[in-house]
């Protein structure tokens, strides 16, 4: 049995503690609180450790799952649990002027410790915020040195996670190949 | 990555909050810090400073440390994390949780580990007295 160490990481209110909640296959453990903060970003709670949770694979494999807090002055927690990682999801928020930006702010620093820099973005809200689009996010990773699968997402459909996390254990597979 | 935050607390509770912390520090002859956080790791007060940064990153770390304490007291059925002590070569750790409307976080360091159970009892005694003092007044029945 192989074990799988996956990150997700990104702004808050991005949708990490969503997405692991609706992929895992047991219960996930989180560290929400309330938050002033998360309310001004339209929840009520925000992760202030990690999440964790797991996906079983059909070959018995096990996939864990690690979200990160968001906010920077939380940034001691990101070596813990992304260093040595085998893939890193890093989830935008489409609604925040910024969004771009940050995404590439939050490559920048997860794509260094995670192996072969295996990273996938996933973009949430562009159904309600279709600008900017996933190709300008795909051209500016692209002009910053960073060759990386950009999809739009909704981090409350397994569906939707499911999908990031094959794209991201295929790309795996392929740098273990070619090792 | 993030703008920064205003004070999570109002100027007049920072100030009761510091001259509180003050006294806590000078009941303890070893104590190096009092502070006291949100649980979201926004630094409120500490006892020498009503307006510290609410980026400081020791607000966020007691967040965490928190955090994870009562998600191991959750998943070892010991129920809610009411205190830590971190007894460390060069001092030590004590972290109180309190407040039932607001959750906070009341932070001792020591540098003799040797009067952790005495500063353990008088930030227990400060944590309650600060949430009575700030419990919203029940009406005269």
């Amino acid at each position: 049995m192989n074990t799988y160490r996956i990150v997700f990481a990104g702004p808050i209110g991005a949708g990490k503690t969503t997405a692991i909640g609706a992929l895992s296959d047991v219960p996930p453990v989180t560290t929400e609180v309330a938050s002033d903060e998360a309310v001004a970003a339209g929840k009520q709670t925000t992760t202030v450790a990690f999440d964790y949770g797991q996906v079983l694979l059909d070959s018995g494999d096990v996939v864990q799952l690690y979200g990160t807090p968001g906010q920077a002055r939380f940034d001691f927690m990101w070596p813990i649990i992304a260093d040595n990682a085998l893939g890193a999801i890093i989830l935008a928020d489409n609604s925040r002027a910024d969004s771009i930006a940050l995404t590439l702010d939050y490559v920048r620093e997860f794509a260094p410790r995670i192996v072969a820099g295996n990273c996938i973005v996933g973009v949430g809200r562009t159904e309600t915020h279709p600008v900017p689009t996933v190709d300008d996010y795909a051209d500016a990773l692209s002009a910053a040195g960073f060759d990386l699968p950009v999809m739009a997402i909704d981090a409350r459909s397994r569906e939707h996670a499911l999908l990031l996390l094959d794209v991201l254990l295929a790309r795996l597979e392929a740098v273990r190949d070619v090792q | 990555m993030s703008s920064r935050p205003k004070s999570p607390e109002p100027r007049t509770v920072r100030s009761f909050f510091a001259a509180r912390l003050a006294e806590l520090r000078a009941a303890i002859p070893s104590a190096k810090l009092a502070a006291i956080a949100t649980e979201d790791g926004l630094l409120s007060a500490t006892d020498t400073d009503a307006e510290p940064s609410p980026l400081d990153r020791r607000g966020a770390v007691l967040a965490s440390l928190v955090a994870v304490a009562r998600t191991g007291g959750r998943e070892l059925s010991l129920g809610d994390a009411a205190c830590i002590l971190i007894l460390c070569t060069d001092g030590a750790l004590i972290v109180r949780p309190f407040g039932t409307t607001r959750r906070r976080l009341l932070m001792l360091l020591l540098a003799d580990p040797r009067e952790s159970s005495r500063a353990v009892a008088a930030a227990h005694r400060l944590a309650l007295d600060i949430e009575a003092r700030l419990a919203p007044a029940t009406p005269a029945s």
